[in-house]
């Protein structure tokens, strides 16, 4: 899973932090919205883990709109002591405008929120299950 | 013949969706109070939307992402987030005022207070969200927006002294009895009003949506540089009754119901139905337009899937945030706060955070990484610049005047 | 990557925004001061007065438009109660401010029933126009004139 044969020397701030993830449907899955890294004795650091969702986001701004990012991830994860949602970069199809994963939204980590919403509101309003023809 | 019906009927609906309360309200105060000496502040907002939304739409046909989306990728997580608090705030205060706006219509058709209507009337752009289509939704009230040509229309039947009109149009100058700082902040408030910042976030998320290709670019063009300056000659035939009507006669325009009132003395009953029509169907799809953007804005931003053209199940946060948001905009409604000075207030603060808006356009339409062969030309970037330029001085000066002016009394 | 927050100049810069919005805000809602000297009680007065030839004036176009069967019913009703409150309310502001002398006496004294005569008209046309009956309006027509050329000729001798 080691990024060294085939990775790209990118600069991982301007190409890879923010930007937006998609799923192997191409649908919206999040941002990158902080990074993990692996620092070899040998050789270049190389980018292990993607971290995304309001766990990641929240110390990363920062101040107190940081620390509420932080303490809403807590609350909606089922996990008394959740960290930030991790995306291995080893399921990273391809880095371009985006960055597409191999994985389905489902199956990510980052989408505790998204569930919470459906379950608890969304779900519950006649017509959600339909597209408006 | 297909493409040529096509195009107009994008531009008949730009026109149509062009104004909102903000336009409304702004065009006939300073109509009344100023005649046509700030209609230069029309022309300048309508010069610098066209340049911004060519720009959005063109970002959004060519990266398939609107530009709020991309917001954060070039300013970085901290200011766009910042930019995100600002530009949700405005557009939060917009949705309030337009769908007050949507109540007074609904007031003046049927004496109800328009307090009884907010309800409804939130409830009824929610619906409107949940199950219509996105062109349908765009089409049907852009063309019943239409109905607002009858002030043109009103206009024309008043029989103006044109040469006057032409002459306090093209020679500004403060109006004796107004101080300076009382003329430029209602300048800043059509301006505002005319470059409205959810105009973007709306147009560029549905370019998104409808999935415009590179051969949809000519249809974004015709829409963005016919449909917005016919929407802008709306704009100022409403100010230009509001003078004719109302400044030899002292009137000073504070409720929805005289900003009818011109239309109604020029071309009676009939005006008056198109007028409430017209005023109906320009605050419901800025209600719309409005709502979506919020749920627009904070998906984008984060990163949330979000859109009409999902099943709601499958954007589920963007669809909570759209809710929660008209909730609060109607309980800000509620308030009884007074809709007219309420929206007077909303579209300076708007015009004071232009800058957030359209500053990234500006950066994303020049990144060659994104836009490919489509990056913006020389000409294009001079214009926008100097654009930027204005935005920057227009922000600046808002909140002193408001101070200055206490609110344009 | 990650660096915990310090209160970020984010969270200062929104500060400052905030504060400045409440700044204008509170600039903006101005609760009625009192007037300590003529000028500026004269000043309040022909405020008061420009305030409700607007109205006046509202109204008479409102008469005017139903002497000619020229609208509908709930419109001018909700045309001519607010006209109706904006004058009302303006001659409410105005009572409540104390005269600081008797010269200020004296224009209030002038003002007030012009201001009454004014609210009476308005007064009027909105109850027929609730009722729909447009001919009742349109006879309040001359007096909401009256009303007007009384303010107006107010407000230019207190320039």
């Amino acid at each position: 899973m080691s990024e060294q044969p085939e990775g790209r020397r990118v600069l991982a701030a301007l190409h890879l932090l923010d930007r937006q993830i998609l799923d192997s449907d191409s649908m919206l899955a999040g941002k990158v919205d902080d990074l993990e890294f692996e620092r070899p004795s040998d050789g270049d650091p190389y980018v292990t883990t993607i971290l995304s969702g309001l766990g990641a986001l929240g110390p990363r701004v920062g101040g107190r709109l940081g620390r509420w990012f932080s303490a809403v991830h807590r609350r909606l994860h089922p996990d008394p002591e959740p960290g930030p949602a991790r995306i291995s970069f080893g399921v990273v199809k391809r880095v371009n405008n985006h960055v597409e994963l191999t994985l389905h939204r489902e199956e990510l980590e980052n989408t505790e929120f998204e569930i919470w919403a459906r379950d608890h509101v969304i779900a519950h309003i006649p017509g959600a299950g339909h597209a408006p023809e | 013949m297909k493409k040529v019906l096509g195009v107009t009927l994008g531009v008949l609906t730009a026109v149509g969706g062009f104004l909102d309360i903000g336009d409304i309200v702004t065009a006939s105060v300073t109509g009344a109070r100023f005649g046509m000496s700030l209609a230069w502040a029309v022309v300048l907002g309508v010069i610098g939307i066209v340049i911004f939304a060519e720009m959005a739409g063109r970002v959004a046909t060519v990266s398939h992402r609107p530009v709020f989306d991309l917001v954060r990728e070039r300013i970085g997580a901290r200011l766009g987030l910042a930019n995100l608090l600002a530009s949700y705030f405005i557009n939060f205060l917009t949705l309030a005022a337009e769908v007050a706006g949507v109540a007074l219509a609904l007031q003046l058709a049927s004496d109800v207070n328009y307090l009884l209507w907010v309800p409804l009337v939130a409830f009824l752009v929610w619906i409107v969200i949940w199950r219509v289509k996105f062109e349908t939704m765009e089409r049907v009230f852009g063309l019943a927006g239409l109905a607002l040509v009858v002030m043109a229309v009103a206009l024309w039947q008043l029989h103006p002294d044109w040469s006057s009109l032409w002459h306090s149009a093209s020679h500004p100058e403060v109006t004796s009895g107004e101080g300076a700082p009382t003329y430029f902040y209602y300048g800043i408030a059509l301006f505002g009003a005319t470059l409205a910042p959810y105009e973007v976030f709306f147009f560029s998320s549905g370019a998104v949506e409808e999935r415009w290709q590179r051969s949809d670019l000519v249809l974004n063009r015709s829409n963005v540089y016919l449909g917005f300056p016919l929407g802008g000659v709306l704009t100022l035939s409403l100010m230009a009754i509001s003078a004719v009507v109302f400044a030899p006669m002292n009137i000073t325009v504070e409720h929805l119901s005289q900003a009818a009132l011109p239309t109604v003395v020029s071309v009676g009953k009939v005006g008056l139905a198109l007028i409430l029509i017209g005023f109906f169907a320009a605050t419901f799809s800025a209600a719309l337009e409005t709502a979506l953007s919020s749920g627009y804005t904070i998906s984008q931003y984060f990163g949330w899937q979000w859109g009409k053209v999902v099943r709601p199940k499958e954007a589920a946060r963007f669809h909570v945030i759209v809710i929660l948001s008209l909730i609060g905009a109607a309980l800000l409604a509620l308030t009884a706060i007074d809709p007219v000075k309420l929206t007077e207030y909303t579209v300076v603060l708007a015009a004071a955070a232009l800058p957030l808006t359209y500053f990234p356009i500006l950066v994303v339409a020049n990144d060659p990484d994104f836009m490919g062969d489509k990056v913006n030309s020389r000409l294009s970037n001079g214009l926008a610049t100097v654009y930027l330029g204005i935005l920057i001085v227009v922000s600046v000066a808002t909140i002193p005047l408001m101070i200055a002016t206490k609110g344009g009394a | 990557m990650t660096e915990p927050g310090p209160p970020s100049a984010t969270s200062r810069a929104l500060l400052v925004l905030v504060a400045a919005f409440a700044a204008a805000l509170a600039a903006c809602v101005q609760p009625v001061g009192p007037a300590r000297t003529f000028d500026s009680y004269e000043r309040k007065a022909s405020d008061t007065a420009s305030t409700a030839l607007s109205a006046v004036q509202t109204g008479r176009l409102g008469a005017q438009t139903a002497k000619h069967d020229d609208t509908f019913a709930p419109y001018l009703a909700v045309l001519v109660s607010e006209a109706e409150d904006e004058a009302s309310s303006a001659q409410t502001t105005f009572d409540s401010v104390q005269p600081p002398n008797d010269e200020s006496d004296n224009l209030r004294d002038d003002l007030d029933p012009l201001l009454t005569r004014a609210v009476d008209a308005l007064s009027q046309a909105r109850i027929a126009a609730r009722r729909a009956d447009f001919d009742e309006v349109a006879e309040q027509e001359p007096k909401l004139a009256q009303s007007a050329r009384e303010l107006d000729r107010f407000i230019e001798a207190h320039r």
